[in-house]
């Protein structure tokens, strides 16, 4: 046993190693030369780092006698701005006398000819090159040490659309596009609050992402803020694409089917979990905005549950709650009971369903898991496959292969419609990550009924509510309104009270500010006589 | 081991723990059946006597707080002696972890599962009370607050079902006390006195962990109340549902109770599910036990508990298998032997002992601080 | 952390090892069969002969249907019943389970032998349930009962449990005795058994065959005589249907039932209960118990061949008084007959005795078979005719004079 563990050390070690050894590479700061005052030089060096690329630009242009060069990435750049704010000021300046001189004198002049344009000055090679990477236009004079580079970013990004994931009837239709600026936009829009930040990091050692961390000061507790800025500032990796990378890397716990990092597409609610003392992140590229820390219940909620009655909202949530619990243990449940606890079933329900399975050729167990893996196939394949021809397959292929199934008489037709139930229940939940959870454990489940009943999905379950309270997300305990039990915030967990009965922010977050809506109170119509 | 913080259980969680632990294999194996019709009355005489029980654990532990049971005993004893005490202690629980294990082993073997070796239920019953250990009495605290509507609602499911049966036969539990007090005081005294009340002991080892300790008696006392009067209900119900004779001779009246119910043909046969309900209740038992267990083993070997979890885990699992030949000898052991030699003194002499000890200690300190209140403060401005 | 990291994957191996060889209790649907009743006669050469009857479930289909027997019947004697359920087999394909058996038949003579230990094995055998019903056979073998085919539920027993039920809820003619109440009344000393009397009417030889489905009269069918009366796990004899209902009286358990009361010679009301409650007070004076009922029933007219005016009140009172007359008088001669003729009491008098006398019953509870016998009953019935259906006068009355 010894010799097993110090193996495990000693792989652990290995691995520490090989990635420190790449990341020093990536991090390297070898080659920050300063800008030469021949921009000729300037051109050389530019065009070796870039390596000839396609898109790389580098224009020889005058200024007042000046030779200079002007250095882009076409595309990473606004071509018609370029022309439009740009090059205007500063072939006017041609032939006129030259004022430029030195670099305190071009700066000066950039202050006064493109002012309230976004500019830097650039003195280092390195810089320059990110510069140029990120949607700046460079300018060389020969003589000078630095170069000035003029912002002008691409606009090209995709139309405003309606979130595609978690959809609403009753709300707002706008969801985050994939451009991390217009993200912000769309929530500024809606918080026009002067402590709503947005701390901006960067992220990929080869992609240079940046991301942004949002939160409103004075409501997020500033324990959990400094936290997440710890786990985002200790991410070491070479490339993001999408937030899900940067999920894995700041969740507490990895080993879990469970999402400990909630993500939504919705402005609006992200405006919400904003409000609530929540800490976001904004990944550049992805749709996806993290929300955390993220408990059990944010997953059953979604913002229209706020824009609808009450009465409507919480009879939903409590449907989604059901509808969970269906996808987790009906298959399960069906297996005990059917190759176990005959007894539970009434006499004409019990010959019913024995008269579906008596040419059955499997153990209800493989059935089960035919029918789920089939369905999971199904799914993934739907998903997959070109949008046009996806309906037709996950629709058309679940009907005609059950139907087949069940006319060979391979699969019991009341095994198809438990499939299907269990399948219907499993898209229920408004996060997509989340029904992942339960269609992860509902095979473990199954296996476990098959070997020892419902006795067996008892011990799945109770081992499933350990591994939840086991669960913490920034520290704030995973199934946190439940238990620890609160009871103030039991407003908005299982239930949706009226929203001016919400005086207080939900605590489970550990808000620094508490007091949400102190004065909100219930409507007042007249009265009518004699009440 | 997770030292960075300290894992605390609210009040909330403390208490429906006190609930949950009395019901646990109270609620399926009955109580007071001797006393015939008036079970209940036993059980209400047991309830009082587990409130003042609970008082005097509280009481000892307030004496010094912020001590668990065995730094008590430590203190009270001296190093030596209590180490003694301790180990004498982790044999006790672990022998009542063990019992419990093989009281929910028998209720599946007889009830639903003929076939399966007892091996296996007490096996994975145990593993997944290691599992919660290892997770910590944080854990376990939040599982029962999570686990807990649950049971409650299908017990009150239960009663709602039995009333629409039109199970209740009220005649059942009359005539009163037709044999006197003979009989009742007869169930209470010693077997009731150990099971389920005596068992608190175990919990005082958890009590440490509560956040607010200036609520602990309260809490504790209203529990104890609240776990009393529910089984005094379902004792009720059990006799006024089977009738005197079947309940002298039914194992588990309450299984006995729920094959009554059918209701429209369609609900009924309810009583497989019941089995699994009643998990919770054992499931909890078990855990207090071990980790009254396993804190004892910590402070002898000063070697953080989670070390121990699995082996004692698996111990506990075989323990349950040897423990008894048969059922009979099962209950035969519990009612007869356990409650007069190791009942009695781990629940109340030890205890009691210990908080005499503790008392004239914590007296004489306090004296002596009086005394040498002077000579301190010379000694901290030095 | 490494120490943990093998112990973990020493559980997985734990947990993989159950899951692989687990299943021990795990019965496929389709490698069981059920046993919808069972029944026992005396054995020739052992103790008990034990029928049981086990469903043949395509046949209950409505998709598999191909008209074969729905049921078949197989018959093994032993000492035990346990033994013989598990040894079925002999003859039978399939494992065989007890849960769903709706039907238990006591054949006369293992009644009147009184060899009722087997109801030990019903009551501590898990699968066994507390829904079946208990009859016995009268007149005819047990087993007989379980071969009477019946063409809407196919299998008798099936039919037998619908057909029980229906009829208690309806006119009220079956005792409503489970296991549990049977056991319960073997074992108070205030109270003896009773079970419902089936018996196959019409001609037998043709029971066997699924061609009695065909009949719009069936040639054979089970019909309900009455009651069968035991002194303890004795049988000593029958009531009849109308027992059956007065049994239910007095047990505060009839639903409806429906009366045909004389208003005049050979002219009769009637009159359905649709509510009915009794309440039983028990006395001893002088060393004799004294009994009284109070019968509270609710009605409805449905029907009259007297042709009184209905839209007067005092019609209705006449045919109330009339009414509890005739119920009174019905109870108390089935009680007399039960005190007369079996000398045991079927009617729990004695454990209501235990509950509103018990110093009294605890001087008579060794001989209280006795003290039954010659116990003082009384009767009260208070009856009310709520309304009379859609007509107030009955055409009777406008008939024109002849």
């Amino acid at each position: 046993m010894r010799d097993l563990t110090t193996w495990f050390k000693a792989k652990i070690r290995q691995k520490q190693i090989r990635e420190e050894r790449i990341y020093s590479y990536h991090s390297s700061t070898e080659g920050d030369k300063h800008i030469h005052s021949e921009v000729e030089i300037n051109k050389q060096e530019i065009r070796s780092i870039f390596g000839n690329t396609a898109d790389l630009h580098t224009i020889g242009i005058r200024v007042q006698g000046r030779e200079g060069m002007l250095s882009y990435l076409s595309s990473t750049i606004d071509l018609q701005m370029v022309n439009q704010i740009f090059m205007e000021p500063l072939s006017d300046l041609d032939g006129t006398e030259s004022e430029i001189d030195n670099d305190e004198e071009l700066e000066r002049y950039m202050q006064t000819s493109f002012s309230g344009k976004k500019y830097v000055m650039a003195s280092t090679l390195n810089q320059l090159t990110w510069l140029i990477l990120s949607g700046y236009v460079v300018v060389c004079l020969d003589g000078m040490t630095r170069a000035v580079a003029l912002y002008c970013p691409q606009k090209s990004q995709r139309a405003i659309e309606e979130p595609t994931t978690q959809t609403v009837i009753k709300g707002p239709k706008e969801g985050f596009t994939e451009s991390a600026e217009q993200s912000i936009t769309l929530i500024r829009k809606r918080i026009k609050n002067p402590k709503l930040r947005f701390e901006p990091f960067q992220l990929g050692t080869e992609t240079h992402t940046s991301i942004y961390l949002a939160y409103i000061e004075g409501i997020i507790n500033p324990a959990i803020l400094q936290e997440v800025r710890k786990r985002i500032q200790s991410i070491h990796t070479n490339a993001v694409f999408d937030s899900g990378m940067i999920e894995e890397f700041i969740t507490d716990k990895t080993m879990t089917p469970f999402p400990l990092v909630f993500n939504t597409e919705r402005p609006d609610t992200t405006a919400a979990n904003l409000i609530s003392g929540k800490a976001m992140i904004i990944v550049d590229g992805s749709p996806f905005v993290l929300s955390m820390p993220a408990t059990l219940n944010d997953f059953f909620q979604i913002s229209e549950d706020y824009y609808q009655p009450f009465m409507m909202a919480t009879f939903i949530r409590f449907i989604r709650y059901i509808a969970f619990l269906i996808a987790l243990i009906m298959p399960a449940a069906y297996v005990a009971i059917i190759t176990y606890h005959h007894e539970l079933l009434p006499t004409p329900l019990m010959i019913s369903i024995m008269a579906q399975r008596e040419s059955i050729p499997f153990p209800a167990v493989v059935e089960v898991l035919i029918m789920e893996f089939t369905f999971e196939i199904l799914r993934e394949a739907g998903i997959r496959m070109p949008r046009a021809v996806g309906m037709t397959v996950s629709v058309v292929g679940g009907l005609v292969i059950g139907q087949a199934a069940v006319e060979a008489g391979i699969i019991s037709s009341i095994m198809v419609i438990i499939v299907a139930l269990t399948a219907i229940a499993s898209f229920v939940s408004p996060v997509y990550s989340f029904s992942m959870a339960a269609r992860l454990l509902r095979f473990g489940l199954v296996i476990l009924a098959a070997s020892l009943g419902l006795y067996g999905v008892m011990l799945g379950l109770f081992f499933m509510v350990g591994h939840l309270n086991s669960l913490r997300s920034f520290g704030i305990p995973y199934l946190s309104p439940m238990a620890p039990f609160i009871l103030e915030d039991q407003k908005d967990v299982i239930l949706r009270l009226p929203v001016f009965s919400m005086k207080k922010r939900p605590t489970s977050n550990q808000p620094a500010d508490v007091i949400k809506q102190p004065n909100a109170h219930s409507p007042t119509p007249p009265q009518k006589e004699g009440t | 081991m997770r030292t960075d913080f300290v894992e605390k259980i609210s009040l909330s969680q403390f208490f429906l723990m006190i609930v949950i632990f009395q019901l646990g294999t109270a609620i399926v194996i009955g109580l007071g059946q001797s006393a015939k019709q008036d079970a209940w009355i036993s059980v209400g005489i047991a309830t009082i006597y587990g409130v003042l029980l609970i008082f005097a654990y509280c009481f000892m532990l307030s004496l010094l707080p912020g001590k668990g049971f065995y730094e008590l005993l430590k203190i009270a004893y001296g190093s030596l002696l209590s180490r003694i005490l301790s180990y004498f202690y982790v044999l006790y629980f672990l022998y009542i972890a063990a019992r419990v294990t093989r009281d929910f082993c028998e209720l599946l073997t007889t009830a639903i599962y003929p076939k399966t070796p007892i091996e296996i239920i007490s096996l994975s019953l145990a593993l997944m009370c290691c599992y919660f250990l290892y997770q910590g009495i944080e854990v376990i605290g939040r599982s029962t607050e999570i686990l807990f509507p649950y049971s409650a609602a299908f017990l009150i499911l239960l009663v709602i079902f039995l009333f629409i049966n039109r199970s209740f036969h009220s005649e059942n539990l009359r005539p009163v006390l037709e044999f006197g007090w003979g009989p009742v005081f007869q169930a209470v005294f010693p077997s009731m006195l150990g099971f389920p009340f005596g068992e608190i002991v175990a919990l005082t080892t958890v009590m440490v962990a509560v956040t607010r300790q200036d609520y602990l008696t309260k809490v504790g006392i209203s529990a104890v109340a609240a776990a009393g009067t529910i089984l005094m209900i379902f004792t009720m119900i059990n006799v006024s549902v089977l009738g005197v004779d079947m309940i002298d001779r039914v194992e588990f009246p309450l299984l006995s109770t729920i094959r009554d119910i059918s209701i429209a043909k369609f609900i009924e046969r309810l009583d497989a599910l019941v089995v699994f309900v009643m998990m919770l209740g054992i499931w909890l038992k078990v855990c207090v036990f071990l980790f009254a267990a396993l804190k004892g083993m910590e402070s002898i070997t000063l070697i953080p508990y989670r070390n121990f979890v699995f082996p004692i885990g698996l111990l506990v699992s075989s323990i349950s298998v040897f423990i008894a030949a048969n059922f009979a000898e099962h209950i035969e052991e519990g009612l007869v032997a356990v409650p007069l030699y190791l009942h009695i003194p781990f629940q109340i002499g030890i205890p009691l002992v210990t908080t005499v000890i503790l008392l004239i200690k914590v007296r004489r300190r306090k004296g002596e601080k009086k005394h040498e209140g002077l000579d301190n403060v010379v000694q901290s401005e030095n | 952390m490494g120490y943990t990291r093998v112990i973990k994957l020493l559980l997985l191996c734990c947990v993989f090892t159950f899951m692989t060889t687990g299943c021990w209790d795990r019965k496929e649907l389709n490698e069981i069969s059920l046993i919808s009743g069972i029944a026992i006669d005396k054995g020739e050469n052992k103790k008990y002969k034990l029928s049981a009857e086990t469903v043949n479930i395509t046949e209950l289909s409505p998709k598999t249907k191909g008209g074969e027997t729905p049921s078949v019947v197989y018959t093994q004697e032993g000492d035990t019943i346990s033994e013989l359920v598990q040894k079925m087999n002999t003859g039978l394909s399939r494992k065989l389970i007890l849960s769903h058996m709706s039907v238990v038949v006591i054949s006369e003579e293992i009644a009147k032998s009184s060899l009722m230990e087997f109801l030990d094995y019903m009551d501590r055998y898990r699968e066994v349930r507390n829904d079946f019903n208990l009859v016995v056979a009268k007149g005819v073998k047990a087993e007989e009962i379980l071969t009477v085919l019946y063409p809407f539920q196919k299998i008798s027993t099936l039919k037998l449990k619908v057909q029980l039920n229906t009829l208690q809820d309806e006119w009220g003619g079956d005792p409503d005795v489970r296991l549990k109440d049977f056991i319960q009344a073997l074992v108070s000393k205030g109270r003896s058994p009773v079970a419902v009397a089936l018996t196959v009417s019409g001609t037998k030889h043709i029971q066997n065959s699924t061609d009695i489905m065909k009949h719009p009269i069936p040639p054979s069918l089970i019909t309900v005589p009455g009651m069968a009366v035991f002194d303890k796990e004795k049988l000593v004899g029958y009531l009849p249907l109308e027992g059956v209902r007065v049994y239910l009286w007095t047990q505060n358990k009839l639903r409806h039932t429906s009366l045909s009361v004389p208003c005049s010679k050979d002219k009769y009301i009637n009159v359905f209960v649709y509510n009915s409650s009794t309440n039983v007070k028990a006395r001893g004076k002088n060393d004799v118990p004294h009994i009284q009922l109070n019968i509270k029933v609710e009605t409805i007219l449905d029907g009259t061949q007297c042709g009184a005016d209905l839209s007067k009140h005092s019609s209705y009172v006449d045919y109330e008084r009339k009414a509890a007359d005739f119920i009174r008088a019905e109870v108390l001669a089935t009680i007399k007959k039960v005190q007369k003729d079996f000398g045991t009491d079927i009617f729990g008098f004695g454990d209501h005795m235990h509950l509103q006398d018990p110093a009294y019953f605890h001087k008579v509870s060794d001989r209280w078979q006795e003290a039954f016998k010659k116990a003082n009953i009384e009767v009260k019935v208070d009856a009310r005719i709520r309304r009379s259906g859609l007509d107030t006068k009955s055409f009777l009355q406008q008939l024109p004079p002849r």
